[in-house]
């Protein structure tokens, strides 16, 4: 039996974000965040984004 | 303690993935921006003075270190960009730990900072990691600015039927 190895499917595709990195395994939640982190959110980011207190 | 090794840890794993999210992209060819260079570290002394830099910031965020001191459970981020700050957190679950609350979540104002759009999901990658850790379900926006809801939303958090900002955490699935 031979081991196969793993390939991305395409070199002009970023492959899927964060599934598993290394002993990290990420939410989908999670790898919705690090795609908003590639380009930023499309809506204007108040500096003040929560003002609560203890 | 203990809640000190997991706050550490889920800023640890914020980094690890962030890393790990540039040299994917990079395989791909110039990124617009260098996430290798964010780094997530408590909000300390050094972060305080930093945040004295910023032009009008909204908080007096030295109040935080006295409610680090009186919640153990809770959670502080200062969000660098290489030595400049860009952005403060405080979370802090309730007592069952099934809900963690964002206290006070605020980017370094008016001046443009590298990490500008991209401060509250940096925040919220922390944040999930930590609830992970914890066990936590559900966070939600305390007193969220009018101007920051589709902003939030953007982030995948929605109206409760109490009217609270929330997002409910999913499962691990392996």
């Amino acid at each position: 039996m031979s081991k196969s190895t793993k390939k991305p499917s395409s070199r002009n595709e970023i492959p899927p974000l964060g599934k598993k990195s290394d002993e990290i395994t990420l939410t989908a939640s999670q790898r919705r965040l690090l795609q908003l982190l590639i380009k930023g959110t499309e809506s204007e980011e108040p500096n003040v984004l929560a003002a609560g207190r203890l | 303690m203990r809640y000190q090794v997991y706050r550490s840890e889920a800023r640890k794993q914020a980094a690890i993935v962030t890393l790990q999210l540039q040299l994917q992209l990079e395989r791909h060819g110039p990124t617009a921006i260098d996430l290798s260079k964010v780094r997530f570290e408590p909000i300390n002394q050094q972060a305080l003075q930093a945040s004295t830099l910023w032009r009008d910031q909204h908080f007096c965020w030295n109040e935080v270190i006295e409610w680090k001191g009186r919640e153990p459970l809770s959670l502080d981020i200062a969000i660098w960009f290489e030595e400049e700050l860009c952005g403060l957190c405080f979370a802090n679950p309730n007592a069952s730990k099934n809900r963690i609350r964002i206290v006070r979540l605020e980017g370094r104002p008016y001046e443009s900072h590298p990490l500008k759009r991209r401060i509250g999901a940096l925040a919220m990658i922390v944040i999930e990691q930590y609830a992970q850790l914890i066990g936590s379900k559900v966070l939600e926006i305390q007193e969220p600015l009018k101007g920051a809801i589709s902003h939030y939303q953007e982030l995948g958090f929605g109206f409760d039927a109490g009217g609270r900002l929330v997002k409910t955490l999913e499962n691990l699935v392996s």
